[in-house]
């Protein structure tokens, strides 16, 4: 993935694979035979089976996924890669395990759990047609938002919607440790309904003394459209959380919900540093007034011209184009390409690229000059 | 379709259109064109709204008996020793190297599966077995032959520059041994094809740039040893002291291929009514001008399922010219609706059996071996 000398030896062997196999990598070849065979069996990736699918909320379901036995294992907290066929479209996204540790050791599976984002095409083809019995390929699990080591002071969890997911995860593997150290909880969702996990934050605080949980719902169930006098999160939610002295505070949620937490947590005095997030998607893409930019998407002989751009890969969609995409957030690489002349800015850090050509992941750029792409 | 549209439809004669003259081809007005161009426009936009899982898992399909039989083949032609298991390995060998060439190789290039989001059948990765390198296909065959279809001077997979098929291209005496060209072109095709790009032509007229060819040289002479190691090395050397049948063995397979791809190929635009086009009548040339020219320069064969699979549905050259990125598959059920289209502006819809298409490419290939047209000596 990254640019390293490969080795004589290296160089051998890649030349003799695309030699017999017209691939690098010789598993290529035989990938569709061995999906043919058994859709568990890869040369190239893990697969995993699903094995159950179970609702939470209204629009919100867990599915319950047994990857092959090679598969690495995660920490409470981490996420994966999923990919799977939606109508032949072969879609990767990022999605965060729900379950404990502890539940992969003991009988092989893990779950994961998914909110139908309106409009979402993977969302909304899992929620209407991932069954059990089907196959999804995952990456080995990843992310820092994990409990230290060896942990040994409270932490403070604050989560809104679906953010509770890895929270769970690590919330269950703790529970299963005979909670190593106090924790406490505020978890934010639109009305009683919506809380994923509900009963279970509620059975687990009854239970264990060193828990505490705080679901705050923003309206009414009785009638959606009302809103309770307070906003979503306040200073009392946070003053409530630090004085139980957490030494770390997990944040998952919504981008403008984060932005929101962070900035009460620093009014009342606590260290960001301490806080630890989980981002998923891209943060709204800033637009830098300025003159139009032309894309050239040189391999296919098409431009295109916009005083708005948005990422790279959303411009060549846009324009009718099918290049190869996998995370869409700057992780996975598949969507690497050559950008021959003009500069890009990262959508995520706001790094600018150099004006030379270069390979970039077009998922988290968008043009800040000209740009010439072989796409 | 308004009644404004309605072409007059006029028969066309014989004479007309035979071997593809320049003149007295039939023209539709503006009008016309334009609504050439909706009614294709309209039927890829259906079929493309309707690609989806049961399109990926034919290709996938495909895939997977290609590389049983190329695994089959290989195995056969390892450990045969009588010439009747050794000959069906040869048989098993070709039908792969066909089936890896035109069914999967040709259409994933052309991206017809880029929307599949799958890197083993996107056509920025696909390589395939044969000596011509992917890139070198893409921009020989996808931009130059698909966009200039059957111009003259423009289109060079318009009789490969040894081939003269129609009055415009000047007769000379080095033409008159053209059917001897056709013959070795075809069983050296895989190689024919890997040279294209090479434009060994213009070493007469003297344009020829060393200099500019190098970045393709060198791609070529890295896939044609890799063809040479894999078929006429490697495996060969596998089987030890066998090696001579082996070599023997995949050397005809590849003959096969080159026969049978040759076939195909020289029948999409050679044949008795495909036309040909001069530079000027295509300059600024609309969508729906475009789509006429792609339809008059290429032919159909008709025949049975299997043909069309080991045609990799070239067999449709006219939906495929058409339509080049839509999978090749579904030619097959916007044929007929292309057909309707072509009569009701009065547009001939060119097909034949193979047999009939083949004797109209060999004749044209012989009658213009000699001086014909303004050059003809009366």
């Amino acid at each position: 993935m990254h640019s390293q000398t490969p080795s004589l030896l290296q160089r051998a062997q890649t030349w003799i694979n695309s030699s017999l196999f017209n691939t690098n990598r010789a598993g290529e070849y035989f990938e569709y035979l061995l999906e043919g065979v058994d859709p568990m069996w890869s040369a190239l990736e893990c697969k995993a089976r699903i094995m159950e699918v179970r609702d939470e909320t209204a629009d919100t379901k867990t599915w319950v996924l047994q990857p092959v036995k090679n598969w690495g294992g995660f920490v409470a907290g981490q996420h994966i890669h999923i990919t799977l066929s939606v109508n032949g479209v072969q879609s990767t996204r990022t999605f965060t395990i729900s379950s404990s540790p502890y539940q992969w050791q003991q009988d092989g599976t893990i779950t994961i759990t998914v909110k139908r984002v309106p409009n979402g095409r993977v969302t909304g083809w899992m929620h209407d047609n991932l069954k059990t019995g089907a196959v999804v390929s995952i990456s080995q699990a990843q992310g820092e938002f994990v409990l230290d080591k060896d942990v040994d002071a409270p932490v403070g969890y604050i989560a809104a919607g679906s953010g509770i997911t890895p929270i769970m995860s690590q919330l269950r593997w703790m529970s299963a440790n005979n909670m190593p150290v106090p924790a406490n909880l505020l978890y934010f969702a639109n009305t009683q309904k919506d809380f994923i996990f509900g009963s279970e934050i509620k059975a687990l605080a009854q239970a264990a003394r060193r828990f505490t949980g705080n679901l705050i719902a923003s309206y009414d169930d009785s009638d959606s459209k009302h809103k309770l006098p307070q906003s979503p999160i306040c200073a009392e939610h946070i003053q409530a959380l630090l004085e139980s002295k957490p030494e770390q505070i997990y944040l998952c949620g919504p981008h403008p919900f984060r932005e929101i937490a962070k900035q009460l947590l620093a009014e009342a005095g606590y260290n960001l540093k301490q806080v630890r997030e989980e981002a998923f998607g891209l943060p709204p893409i800033k637009v830098e007034a300025g003159a139009p930019v032309k894309v050239s998407f040189a391999a296919s002989a098409v431009e295109t011209t916009t005083d708005q751009p948005g990422t790279l890969l959303d411009m060549a969609e846009g324009a009718g184009l099918t290049p190869t995409a996998g995370c869409r957030m700057g992780i996975c690489y598949t969507c690497k390409c050559k950008k021959t002349s003009g500069q890009v800015r990262n959508v995520i850090t706001g790094e600018l690229s150099s004006t030379e050509a270069e390979d970039i992941r077009i998922c988290v750029s968008t043009p800040v000059s000209n740009v010439e792409i072989d796409i | 379709m308004t009644t404004a549209t309605q072409p007059n439809v006029e028969q066309l004669t014989e004479e007309k259109v035979q071997f593809g003259g320049l003149n007295g081809r039939r023209r539709l007005t503006k009008e016309q064109y334009e609504g050439l161009q909706q009614e294709f426009d309209a039927l890829r936009d259906e079929i493309r709204a309707d690609l989806g899982q049961a399109d990926v898992d034919y290709m996938k399909n495909i895939i997977r008996i290609q590389r049983y039989l190329e695994v089959a083949g290989r195995t056969l032609i390892h450990f045969s020793f009588t010439p009747v298991p050794f000959m069906l390995g040869v048989a098993a060998l070709s039908v792969s190297k066909i089936m890896d060439n035109m069914e999967i190789g040709h259409n994933v290039m052309h991206g017809q599966f880029d929307w599949a989001n799958d890197p083993k059948m996107h056509s920025k990765n696909f390589e395939w077995d044969t000596a011509c390198d992917a890139g070198s296909w893409k921009r020989t065959h996808n931009f130059e032959h698909h966009t200039f279809t059957n111009i003259i001077g423009k289109d060079r997979d318009y009789g490969y520059a040894v081939l003269r098929l129609s009055d415009e291209t000047p007769w000379t005496p080095m033409r008159s041994f053209q059917t001897v060209y056709f013959a070795l072109l075809s069983i050296f095709f895989q190689w024919g094809v890997a040279l294209h790009e090479l434009e060994s032509e213009r070493l007469w007229d003297r344009s020829f740039d060393l200099e500019e060819k190098k970045p393709y040289l060198k791609g070529l002479f890295r896939k044609g040893a890799k063809q040479v190691f894999k078929d006429y090395i490697f495996f060969p050397a596998l089987a030890g002291p066998f090696f001579w049948k082996v070599m023997l063995g995949n050397a005809m397979a590849n003959l096969g291929r080159n026969l049978w791809a040759s076939a195909i190929i020289f029948c999409g635009h050679f044949t008795e009514q495909a036309q040909a086009f001069s530079e000027e009548e295509c300059e600024n040339e609309t969508k729906g001008e475009w789509y006429y020219r792609q339809l008059l320069g290429s032919s159909n064969l008709s025949g049975s399922k299997l043909l069309h699979v080991m045609s990799g549905h070239l067999s449709y050259q006219i939906e495929h010219h058409l339509f080049p990125d839509i999978p090749a598959h579904r030619y097959e059920e916007m044929g007929p609706k292309v057909e309707e289209i072509c009569a009701k502006y009065g547009l001939q819809y060119n097909t034949g059996p193979f047999w009939h298409q083949y004797g109209t490419v060999l004749k044209r290939v012989w009658k213009y071996s000699f001086p014909t047209g303004s050059q003809k000596r009366s």
